[in-house]
């Protein structure tokens, strides 16, 4: 069977990349200059993308490469100028569903930029830890910690609590941790 | 004696909002997990929805501009 053509493959990656690069910018305006940038790189280099790899990946740390190096270079923080998470929530909701989904991008919102980065790789776009260590450029370990630590904040915010699951509990220690005080001998 | 009063009052005000306030909501780990990620796409789909911007549709055309061109210099 052939391998599609690269380039298709990369067009086709472009809408995924702006969502990207809006989650890691917080702002259209650069999220669009810095796509145009990686569109270009990535154009230019398409002889080092591997086929039958994971395109999304390679273009998602051309882009993260590049922001970060323009980052460095102007030494300033990107702040919500386009208020991207936070707009939905001065839209009065219509129904409890939109509610709660406006209250999570708020929360979502505020957690730390490399919180956020990984728990789109990871459990927006279902990347395995691995590529999302290797397109962010850090430790597995490192993307697992921030993925669970984003988790455990955003239910936090959510004033929801995950609770232990008890059912795994073998029935000696069910019956030892339900028992009341007095019970037990 | 009115510094006393004040602090029981505080006391029982401070008792009845603890006692009403809205206990966190319990959810399962795999639940809570299901969760986050059903929103998370939910984010991320309105973020790339977003029609790509002309700038954007006018460079790839000179991107495959240029690469006909090079073909046909072959």
């Amino acid at each position: 069977m052939s391998q599609p053509n690269p380039k298709d493959e990369l067009v086709a990656a472009l809408p995924a990349l702006r969502g990207y690069a809006i989650n890691l910018t917080r702002n259209r305006s650069l999220a669009d200059d810095m796509i145009q940038d990686t569109l270009v790189k990535a154009w230019s280099n398409i002889e080092k993308f591997k086929p039958g790899t994971n395109m999304r990946a390679w273009l998602f740390t051309i882009l993260r490469n590049t922001y970060y190096t323009n980052r460095r270079k102007a030494n300033r923080e990107v702040a919500d100028v386009d208020e991207v998470f936070a707009s939905q929530l001065s839209v009065k909701p219509d129904h409890d569903g939109r509610m709660q989904f406006a209250d999570f991008k708020s929360a979502f919102g505020t957690l730390p930029d490399e919180q956020r980065e990984v728990l789109v790789l990871v459990g927006a776009l279902g990347f395995s830890y691995d590529e999302a260590a290797e397109t962010c450029g850090i430790a597995v370990g490192t993307v697992k910690s921030r993925v669970n630590r984003a988790r455990k904040r955003l239910l936090e915010l959510l004033d929801m609590d995950d609770e232990t699951e008890l059912e795994m509990t073998d029935q000696s220690t069910m019956s030892v941790l339900t028992a009341s005080p007095g019970s037990i001998s | 004696m009115e510094l006393t009063l004040k602090l029981g009052v505080s006391s029982i005000e401070s008792t009845i909002m603890v006692k009403n306030m809205p206990k966190p909501k319990k959810i399962k780990k795999n639940e809570a997990s299901d969760f986050v990620n059903d929103n998370l796409k939910m984010v991320f789909q309105e973020l790339s929805d977003d029609k790509l911007p002309d700038e954007i549709g006018d460079l790839l055309r000179v991107l495959k501009a240029q690469d006909e061109a090079a073909e046909a210099k072959k």
